[in-house]
């Protein structure tokens, strides 16, 4: 029997946001899926779209980037520059057809354990319907 | 910078038996002459001829440019920027260019590379350019090709290039001194849109402006029949969509990075593409074709592209000169005019307007694209 499909998602999460929500949800042994390879960024408008886009086209099924609410960045407004770096990169990569649809954005706080389960099972299962990334089919990336 | 209608001071530069360029080269050698420049960048062929690359000219005895010449080989902005970027200049240089030229300049002192407090920027009609490769096997000197090009562009020995044909800004805009051929008979509009630009002007004894009421309507024609074209060429082109179109359409690219060496946007003295951020050891490397199965070498061909798309894109002024550079002759601009339209319309940034504008990933407000991270 064929095994279900198992998304690859890696997170870019904020040091002071996201990344302690995301420490909150383990420690109050919430349970969501697996599927979320955590990197560390100290912000998401530290996160160069680049590093976002090699992810992507190395063949990762679904992007989750998480940041500081609205007014709330640790550095007073790097989410805000983040936000529209993020605009700006779905636009190129619509504009291309390169299923933009595999990047997710949330804002997360640090006191919202329950948040980061429930965003990380939402991604979880919307990427699960999208399926595997098509880029991992060609070799010539 | 004031806005001013199309007459408004505006001199007449009447053509000499020589043709366009000796006069204008009277021009340009009077502006130093007069001591309202030190030097003048501009085009001027090579000493073997078959191309015209920008000259820094400071002995008004050497202007021999061929400011008029339908070829770009470089990006006259990145010129501009090598003058200023450690400081600014402390006296004055003319620099003719054509309008993306302008507006890619513009970006590069939004973005801290170039400073244009002592350029004297003189902006010339463009009628389109050719492919450097077709323009050095052109036998017709750069005045009757120029001449043609605006004329009867079908009588035109070649083809003028995609990036050209397809062009929105032919006419310089934000400029100190604009150079109106459209609609101008006998010789060229050298119009002021500065003081600086009416400093230059002060002294140089041209006739006013008499016989220039078809200039608008022209220019309007013209601008017009490029947009078409420019609407046209998106068209055609949008089924470069989607992962399976997208690598077909880069197959042939060699990670040269010729493509962001000419870009005059691209300015990172060493690029992210480049760096150590992206560099594989030959373990990763073994590791990578385990974990894959196979991979092309050298890696990263569409991380570069797509990268480099979020890194200049904003900014580009759609000059073609990637398209022009590419050793594997693939057409960028069929990708790139697409993207950018798209990227800039959603900020409602068109770049090289002026100076003062911000770059739309210099600064944020903090009502909006709500929709980012609630969906």
């Amino acid at each position: 029997m064929a095994k279900e499909f198992e998304p690859k998602i890696v997170g870019f999460l904020c040091n002071w946001c996201t990344y302690t929500g995301a420490d909150l949800a383990g420690t109050s042994r919430i349970q969501y899926p697996p599927h979320v390879r955590i990197i560390r960024v100290m912000c998401s408008g530290a996160v160069d779209p680049a590093y976002i886009l090699k992810a992507l086209l190395d063949g990762a099924d679904g992007i989750f980037i998480g940041g500081c609410h609205p007014g709330d960045c640790h550095y007073l407004t790097g989410n805000y520059k983040a936000r529209r770096k993020m605009v700006l990169m779905k636009s190129v990569l619509e504009t291309l057809g390169l299923e933009p649809e595999r990047l997710w954005f949330r804002w997360i706080s640090a006191s919202e354990g329950q948040k980061f389960a429930d965003s990380m099972t939402e991604i979880s299962e919307e990427v699960k319907k999208l399926g595997p990334n098509p880029i991992k089919e060609y070799w010539n990336v | 910078m004031s806005e001013k209608g199309a007459n408004s001071g505006a001199a007449f530069l009447k053509f000499k038996k020589g043709g366009m360029n000796a006069a204008f080269n009277d021009f340009l050698a009077g502006l130093i002459n007069r001591g309202k420049v030190a030097a003048v960048l501009a085009p001027q062929q090579v000493p073997s001829g078959g191309m015209a690359f920008p000259a820094l000219i400071s002995d008004p005895e050497k202007i021999k440019t061929d400011a008029f010449a339908p070829v770009l080989p470089v990006a006259t902005a990145k010129m501009i920027s090598a003058l200023t970027c450690e400081a600014p200049l402390t006296r004055r240089v003319a620099a003719v260019m054509p309008n993306c030229q302008i507006r890619a300049l513009i970006e590069l002192v939004k973005l801290k590379q170039a400073d244009i407090g002592n350029i004297v920027i003189i902006g010339i009609d463009c009628p389109g350019v050719f492919d450097i490769n077709d323009y050095s096997n052109l036998k017709e000197d750069s005045e009757t090709l120029f001449t043609a090009l605006f004329n009867n562009v079908k009588k035109t020995p070649a083809k003028i290039r995609s990036a050209c044909a397809t062009c929105r800004e032919p006419i310089p805009e934000y400029c100190d001194i604009a150079v109106g051929v459209l609609g101008v008979k006998d010789g060229v509009m050298l119009e002021p849109r500065t003081d600086k630009g009416r400093d230059a002007l002060d002294g140089a004894g041209l006739d006013e402006l008499k016989d220039a009421n078809g200039r608008a309507k022209a220019v309007e024609e013209f601008k017009k029949s490029r947009a078409a074209a420019d609407e046209s060429f998106r068209k055609e082109h949008e089924k470069i969509q989607g992962i399976a179109e997208v690598t077909k359409f880069y197959a042939a690219c060699i990670n040269c990075q010729n493509c962001r060496t000419v870009c005059p946007i691209c300015y990172c003295h060493e690029c992210f593409f480049r760096s150590d951020n992206l560099a594989q050891t030959p373990n990763t490397l073994l590791a990578k074709a385990r974990a894959r199965g196979s991979f092309k070498m050298p890696l990263d061909t569409l991380l570069f592209h797509t990268g480099r798309m979020n890194h200049m894109i904003l900014s580009c002024v759609e000059c073609g000169l990637c398209e022009q550079a590419c050793p594997a002759n693939i057409p960028l601009m069929q990708v790139l005019k697409r993207v950018a339209a798209d990227a800039q319309s959603k900020f409602n940034y068109i770049p090289g307007r002026h100076p003062d504008e911000e770059m739309p990933l210099k600064v944020f407000r903090e009502d909006e694209f709500n929709n980012v991270g609630e969906e």
